[in-house]
């Protein structure tokens, strides 16, 4: 039987913990990886404003940092997440690496999106005398809100799933929660019940992601 | 109000092909007011000529000028993005933002140009209402049929007030009904708001329909040109031959072939028949509505005393409508 007097208050904690580090790298992820995506998109060889050194540099930052493993990633920037937040335990903490490793992946999915708008509606913006900038706002952003509002779902369950795996080096949170009770202390009631929140969570998440994105599609 | 002159285009070779010429010295002038056709077969540059115009492809060699302006000499990218502005383009895909309503969508050049809300609101709207979509304000592209989306993407070209609008292929995503009143909405429009049209199409029925001039491409080369009315009444030209064919002849007929109608020559036939002592027989014809004129190709079998017959040639030959196939025998058999 589960005891919730026991496992309801610290799980509930750690819940909280996990929205806050998902929701905050999430934040940090649009905020860096929209511009990335369309720094990406642009400068490729086929782009509006090609530029073959910046694309290959920036385009093999994004793919290191989507080759390396999480859980390597976690102990690789630890300096860094030293140099941000003072410290490599926690939920604050862990927003570092989560940050780091969602904004390439990120990227990628925003600029496949922006691909997907048709050529011929950029080439009629040219055609009405807009500059690059003004293509960036007015066509491909919002032409492409529902790839992306797709693109910003997969990540944010990508992040749900990443912030969990923080937990085996003391990252708070769900991950956290089921690590240090569920496994270490054999209380499989905790690692279950730690399971269910993961998994309603990201239903919610994934179908609010759907019809949003329906929503946005006027096809 | 435009001048291509000598305009070349080489796409450089890439991975997958060598390098393709495009258009090669191509010149090419449309006075203001003009309903301008392009036509030609798929790959003759015809599409590649209407994007140099506005420089989404830029030229290798020659110049482009519209409306005074030489766009090949503009150097910074504002000064090119004013002068797009001077020029509305439609597109056979139509290019509208799937995401803005069609109100929404036509208000897009003004926005870009910075006009305010009140003033693109206004004038969108107007524009909607004038190409037949005043109901349709607040709907997505993806409810509106072919030819409404059409209409609504000529709005969008329009509402910058260019001097100049080119149609890519305009029609050839719609069914003939809508192909017809889109076409004849492009020419109203041209009279009505003074402008200068450039209409690609590979559709020889676009231009008899829309144009009022015609220049025939191949293989990136200007191969024939010219007035419609004038294109036709040489009778071997290329464009003549494509605009009003030749009536198939039966076989062992001598005849005389006679283009008529257009402005002045209307006159002919009768004139024959009033003036000379011969029997005319139309063998074969053909009629053709070009623009707002009418057109015909005749063949004709003149009868009679050989002079007579002698003398009503002649004077075909001198009214300037009659051209003998230059194969055949040219004379009136004797009764």
């Amino acid at each position: 039987m589960i005891d919730w007097d026991r496992i309801g208050p610290a799980l509930w904690q750690s819940t909280v913990e996990t929205s806050y580090m998902v929701s905050v790298s999430m934040g940090l992820s649009v905020l860096l990886g929209v511009p990335l995506g369309v720094l990406l998109l642009l400068t490729a060889p086929d782009g509006l404003v090609p530029r073959r050194v910046v694309s290959t540099v920036v385009g093999g930052i994004v793919n290191a940092g989507r080759s390396v493993p999480f859980i390597v990633l976690l102990v690789l920037v630890a300096p860094v997440t030293r140099l941000f937040t003072g410290t490599t335990i926690g939920s604050t903490a862990t927003i570092v690496p989560l940050t780091i490793a969602a904004v390439p992946f990120f990227a990628r999915l925003v600029e496949a999106s922006l691909r997907e708008v048709a050529p011929g509606k950029v080439e009629a913006a040219r055609a009405m005398g807009a500059s690059t900038g003004q293509i960036v706002r007015s066509v491909l952003l919002p032409e492409a809100r529902p790839g992306l509002v797709a693109a910003g779902t997969v990540t944010l369950i990508a992040l749900i799933s990443y912030s969990a795996m923080a937990g085996a080096i003391g990252g708070g949170g769900l991950g956290d929660f089921a690590i240090r009770y569920g496994y270490q202390r054999f209380d499989t009631a905790v690692t279950l019940a730690c399971v269910v929140v993961l998994l309603v969570m990201v239903q919610v998440l994934q179908s609010a992601g759907d019809r949003l994105a329906r929503r946005l599609a006027h096809r | 109000m435009i001048t291509l002159r000598h305009i070349g285009k080489t796409f450089p070779a890439t991975r997958r092909q060598a390098a393709v010429t495009a258009l090669d010295d191509v010149t090419l002038t449309v006075d203001r007011g003009q309903v301008m056709g392009v036509v030609g077969p798929s790959g003759s540059g015809k599409s590649t000529l209407a994007r140099i115009v506005n420089l989404l492809e830029r030229p290798t060699t020659g110049t482009v000028t519209v409306d005074g302006t030489e766009l090949t000499a503009l150097t910074s990218a504002r000064e090119l993005n004013r002068a797009r502005r001077g020029i509305g383009m439609i597109f056979q895909q139509f290019n509208l933002l799937d995401s803005r309503t069609a109100l929404a969508n036509v208000e897009l050049p003004l926005e870009l140009a910075g006009v305010g809300r009140a003033e693109r609101r206004a004038r969108a709207g107007e524009l909607l209402e004038r190409v037949g979509l005043g109901d349709k304000l607040g709907s997505h592209p993806a409810q509106l049929s072919g030819g409404q989306r059409q209409r609504v993407a000529i709005a969008r070209a329009l509402a910058p007030r260019p001097k100049v609008l080119l149609c890519d292929e305009a029609t050839s995503a719609l069914d003939p009904v809508s192909t017809a009143s889109v076409l004849d909405l492009l020419r109203t429009l041209t009279e009505e708001l003074d402008l200068t049209t450039v209409l690609i199409t590979h559709e020889m029925d676009v231009v008899k329909r829309a144009c009022d001039h015609v220049t025939l491409l191949e293989a990136g080369r200007v191969v024939d040109a010219g007035a419609l009315g004038d294109v036709v009444r040489r009778p071997h030209s290329p464009l003549a031959t494509r605009l009003l064919p030749h009536p198939a002849l039966p076989a062992g007929d001598q005849v005389v072939e006679l283009t008529v109608g257009g402005d002045g020559h209307d006159a002919v036939l009768t004139e024959l028949i009033r003036r000379y002592a011969v029997q005319v027989a139309v063998v074969a014809g053909s009629v053709e509505t070009l623009g707002d004129q009418r057109f015909g190709r005749l063949q004709l079998r003149v009868d009679g005393a050989p002079q007579d017959v002698r003398a009503a040639l002649d004077y075909l030959a001198q009214s300037g409508a009659a051209e003998a196939p230059a194969d055949r025998e040219l004379a009136g058999a004797v009764a």
